[in-house]
């Protein structure tokens, strides 16, 4: 009876997990601009770039900030949540730029998917924790590392599209903002 | 060694289709981009000829020798052929990317662990030990396939990769068959040798050409050019266009 069930789960598990595989994989390859850009949800552009701004230039009296404010200021869990969505939708708009614009595309679009690889961790730790109620004192750590990712992300994508192509750059930049 | 008209059929069928989708691959000059697939396929074209003259002509001792030789080089040219798609796919500037290598090494372990652990719990009833070894070597080797190939795709979607024309089709057309060859293996496994054993060897056959098909027709065809933009996108910029001329004129 266990060799029935143990290859039953596996024969689920690997049809499964390779049909929707597969599905992500056509989607991804039929995807169109337009529908990229309106799978950005809103994220506050402004306060988000002020607690970045105020990590990679520190000032005297760095502390000011409460952790609070700047959770505040990234939307809480919610704008996490956002953020991390957008992470994705920004990588494929960068490896879309790769139709006219190869080369500067892919090493673009590396660049923010390593950006994205670190908000990942950071919203992965911060959800975590915040579920947990365990080792709370580290999320503001987080909460910084994810608040320098994102917009960065932003920045690298705009200056490819400045850069490659100037027709779509004003509605990317009117969505990103 | 009896086989019956059905196995001479597919297997004649098997061999043709094989030097077919050869031919494709170097006419059209794709063993350039996938030479470790193109080693398989030649593979399967020697295999095919050397067992049959063998069935034919030779000894039932060579016959067994080439065949359990040549499970091990197949096994080790099915994984040369995922780990090759990982390397076009996951690695698009030429190095691999980061993080992307570790975790599909990582799942692919895994998976490789798994298939070890499925394939010792089942207990195939075979003739002898040695043919109860060959049912579960085939269906580790299948499950591995399918657990690589899975980790692969994960890896690659995850960091938002896309496939171009000719992996995707490679992709499509090894899942197929990998996945009719693991419930093939399955069952086998569960029946042991039952009468159906010879049943569904025939299917996984009937997959497998069936999936040499559609590679000829993939590689067949060129690299699909993927348009920069839809031709809404198209009409957009050029009216975005005219009408900044208009404004710039009226400026003027």
């Amino acid at each position: 009876m266990l060799p029935v069930l143990l290859l039953s789960l596996v024969a689920a598990v690997l049809l499964g997990g390779l049909f929707y595989q597969h599905t992500v994989t056509n989607r991804l390859h039929r995807c169109e601009w337009n529908d990229l850009l309106i799978q950005l949800q809103p994220v506050p552009t402004a306060p988000v770039s002020r607690v970045a701004d105020e990590y990679l230039n520190p000032q005297p009296n760095q502390l000011a900030t409460e952790p609070i404010d700047i959770w505040t200021a990234l939307g809480g869990l919610d704008g996490m949540r956002r953020m991390r969505k957008n992470a994705r939708v920004l990588i494929e708009l960068a490896a879309y730029a790769e139709r006219w614009n190869y080369t500067e595309g892919v090493i673009v679009a590396e660049r923010i998917r390593r950006d994205a690889l670190q908000l990942r961790r950071a919203t992965f730790h911060i959800a975590l924790r915040t579920a947990l109620g365990a080792d709370r004192l580290r999320i503001p750590f987080y909460m910084h590392e994810a608040a320098v990712a994102y917009p960065l992300m932003t920045q690298r994508l705009l200056a490819l599209y400045q850069t490659s192509h100037i027709g779509l750059y004003p509605r990317l930049a009117e969505a990103l903002n | 060694m009896n086989f019956s008209f059905l196995d001479n059929v597919l297997w004649a069928a098997a061999f043709v289709a094989n030097v077919a989708l050869l031919l494709v691959l170097v006419r059209k000059e794709r063993w350039w981009e996938f030479p470790v697939f193109t080693s398989w396929i030649a593979f399967q074209v020697l295999l095919n000829f050397a067992l049959f003259s063998i069935y034919r002509y030779g000894s039932a001792r060579l016959y067994g020798i080439v065949y359990w030789s040549s499970v091990v080089l197949d096994f080790a040219l099915q994984l040369g052929v995922v780990f090759e798609m990982a390397r076009i796919v996951l690695s698009p500037t030429g190095t691999w990317l980061r993080d992307a290598r570790s975790r599909f090494l990582l799942f692919g372990a895994l998976g490789a662990l798994l298939a070890v652990g499925v394939a010792f719990v089942v207990h195939p009833s075979a003739y002898d030990s040695l043919d109860a070894w060959e049912i579960r070597g085939n269906l580790f080797t299948s499950m591995c396939i399918c657990e690589l190939f899975l980790a692969m795709i994960m890896s690659a979607n995850r960091l938002g990769l896309q496939w171009n024309h000719h992996v995707m089709g490679l992709g499509r057309g090894l899942t197929a068959w990998a996945l009719v060859s693991f419930g093939v293996d399955a069952l086998q496994s569960l029946l042991g040798r039952a009468p159906v054993f010879n049943l569904l060897d025939q299917a996984r056959n009937i997959a497998w050409i069936g999936a040499v098909i559609y590679w000829i027709v993939i590689f067949w065809q060129p690299q699909a050019e993927r348009l920069p933009l839809s031709p809404a996108m198209q009409k957009y910029l050029i009216e975005l266009h005219a009408r900044v001329q208009y404004d710039l004129d009226k400026v003027q």
